[in-house]
């Protein structure tokens, strides 16, 4: 039934080392006959057998290969392509891949999988509903416009894309980049996280790396911290080391190079020890001496740092604040007064030199509480920014001339209960202008309710717990912002 | 049943008919991504009910036929009207589930020296050449070698069906 001749020819065609003759009498061969054709057929189903047999045996220690779950599509017909395409890549894939390390991430399709950070370009869902800071989003594609979206994944990988982008998300740990640039910020309980792309799969071994996707295909893998491996469409893997980048062509070259953190967007960084001892718990006491002329301390008007008192617990720690009175030694006697108020200075100087300057916002809290007292006791507080340009020793003056020198003004009223056993909190942020460098932070207690005329105005009146942070939102690639 | 997922099931049989014509792994690899891009493009000129595996064979033919007009290397191309006939009396299966399960016996049973070529050949997916270089053979060594392994394979695997369906 077997030509031996044909089988021999068939043989060598299907491992690539046919001589031109010989392909030659292959070809009139298989003109020649049905039956010659039959055989070709048989011989080429054991040949792709045999390839995916020794692939599943690679793969026997790895349930995730023989078990893929069915996608169950949200209704949208350009979706299910899109989401059709990563089933379609990942069986690739996972024929290809030498050994996977964890699970198929795919998850079925209306399961959330992630939450917007930011989003200043429109991040578009099901190609109509833009989704701005705080939606979670579901399985499915996303097209970012031109600019930069962060986007949380519930595993905890942080993402930022900068635009315009097509990506797909595929479950708490991975989603597919159709086109454009993401950087991605991986913490060490979301290892694993996958970035899959039309050239192969960037798999997290804990890390900080950049993925592009360009018009033509090629896909750079760049890592800045940590390692990351990469597993070809073609069946090439790679493990990319820090400050080491690869960028897989169309037709498949690997090629080497240095990394480039610069073509990469940035994703958001908080920084969060600007403020000192912003829990009085350091036990150095509070300086009434006004506008204070250096960081890192608080002054302001007549006030004291007390452990619990008067059936007032400390928010935090062991100690807090008490406010006393309006005002401090350097006060007037004239001057009535209506708020005591405690001040610090945040430099953001040294921070505007080593971080790249985007958009910068600042957020305080604070927690106030207070005896219940009677009808004459205040029950007003407050807290607050300005940002002033210059040097913070001159903050004295800044803060007299506020009105006019203030770059910009935040605060926020808190009205207490009378339950001593519980602390209101409030909060205010603050987009910090480009030409700012310091801000003064501010807490107060407001004479809302009697302006007692003597010492002490305040009956009992505390704030703890105050938290600063500053948020540097996402940045897109800076060698890419002059010609996006 | 959408498109797609037709494809997801058929991919492995339409991989084995890119892989008769493009012998190259990675290569047939990058012709099955064009024809699934193709599919789910075309998806709506597939009437449901009809033959899926016919219709995403005829595209799978016209991407080989493309590949081997890009490629400056026709080495393994065979003549375009040998890939049209052969298209055309390809077999709707290439190779049975039973087939498959007897394969994997057989696979067991097979010699050690010819295992570990076959390995080389599939596992590693290196071509003749290469595995030549790395044992040290002659080019011809390997193919006989690789010849005979198949062989075996091939009369195994008819041995288990036919017993197969004895037993059933």
């Amino acid at each position: 039934m077997n030509d031996p001749r044909l089988t021999k020819l068939i043989d060598l065609h299907l491992d690539g080392a046919l001589t031109p003759e010989e392909k030659v009498e292959l070809e009139n061969l298989l003109r020649g006959s049905e039956a010659a054709r039959q055989q070709f057929w048989r011989h080429a189903g054991l040949h792709h057998a045999l390839h995916e047999q020794a692939r599943v045996g690679q793969e026997s220690t790895n349930p995730a290969a023989s078990k893929i779950t069915p996608f169950s599509f949200p209704s949208a017909a350009w979706l299910r392509l899109a989401a059709a395409v990563a089933v379609g890549l990942f069986l690739g894939w996972l024929l290809k891949s030498p050994a996977p390390q964890k699970d198929l991430p795919v998850v079925a399709g209306s399961a959330f999988v992630a939450q917007v950070r930011f989003a200043d370009a429109g991040l578009v869902r099901d190609d109509t509903r833009t989704m701005p800071a705080s939606e979670v989003l579901p399985v499915g594609p996303l097209r970012v416009g031109p600019g930069v979206a962060e986007i949380e994944f519930f595993d905890g990988a942080r993402v930022v894309v900068q635009g315009p982008a097509q990506l797909d998300l595929l479950s708490p740990a991975a989603l597919v980049l159709h086109s454009g640039r993401l950087s991605a910020t991986v913490p060490e309980r979301a290892t694993g996280f996958r970035v899959l792309t039309p050239a192969g799969e960037v798999i997290d071994l804990g890390t900080r790396f950049g993925v592009s996707v360009d018009p033509a295909g090629k896909v750079e893998t760049h890592v800045f911290e940590g390692r990351v491996d990469w597993r070809g469409i073609g069946g090439q893997t790679a493990r990319v080391r820090e400050r080491e980048a690869i960028s897989v062509e169309a037709n498949r070259r690997m090629q080497q190079m240095a990394a480039r953190p610069d073509t990469f967007p940035e994703t958001e960084s908080v920084f969060e020890a600007l403020l000192v001892n912003g829990s009085f718990e350091d036990g150095s006491d509070v300086q009434p001496l006004d506008i204070p002329s250096r960081p890192g301390i608080w002054s302001g008007d007549r006030a004291r740092v007390v452990e619990a008192t008067l059936g007032i617990t400390p928010a935090d720690g062991h100690r807090m604040l008490e406010f006393i009175g309006t005002g401090n030694d350097r006060t007037p006697p004239t001057q009535n007064l209506t708020s005591s108020e405690q001040w610090q200075i945040v430099d953001l100087r040294k921070l505007k030199q080593e971080v790249v300057h985007n958009e910068w916002v600042a957020e305080v809290s604070a927690r106030f509480n207070r005896v219940r007292g009677d009808e004459r006791t205040d029950t007003r507080f407050s807290v607050g920014l300005m940002a002033f340009a210059g040097d913070p020793k001159d903050a004295d003056d800044a803060w007299e001339n506020r009105q006019m020198e203030a770059l910009a003004r935040v605060s926020r009223s808190v009205v207490t209960d009378d339950d001593p056993q519980t602390w209101q909190a409030g909060q205010c942020e603050m987009t910090i202008p480009r030409e700012a460098d310091y801000l003064l932070l501010h807490v107060s207690a407001v004479e809302n309710m009697f302006n007692d005329p003597d010492h002490p105005e305040f009956a009992g009146h505390f704030v703890d717990r105050i938290l600063f942070k500053l948020r540097r939102l996402p940045v897109p690639a800076l060698a890419l912002a002059n010609n996006p | 049943m959408a498109v797609q997922q037709l494809f997801v099931q058929q991919q492995s049989a339409l991989k084995g008919f890119v892989l008769s014509l493009v012998p190259d792994f990675a290569d047939a690899d990058d012709v099955l991504q064009e024809v699934f891009v193709t599919v789910t493009r075309k998806a709506g000129d597939f009437e449901l009910g009809s033959n899926f595996n016919a219709w995403a064979r005829s595209i799978a033919r016209l991407k080989v036929l493309e590949h081997w007009r890009r490629q400056k290397n026709k080495a393994d191309a065979l003549a375009e009207d040998v890939i049209e006939s052969l298209h055309a009396s390809a077999p709707e299966e290439l190779f049975s589930p039973e087939q498959r399960r007897a394969l994997e016996q057989c696979l067991e049973k097979l010699p050690a020296s010819s295992r570990e070529i076959v390995e080389l050949r599939y596992r590693r997916e290196h071509k003749p050449a290469e595995i030549a270089r790395l044992k040290g053979w002659g080019a011809n060594g390997v193919s006989v070698a690789l010849s005979r392994a198949r062989a075996t394979l091939r009369e195994c695997v008819e041995r288990q069906v036919k017993l197969m369906e004895e037993t059933a």
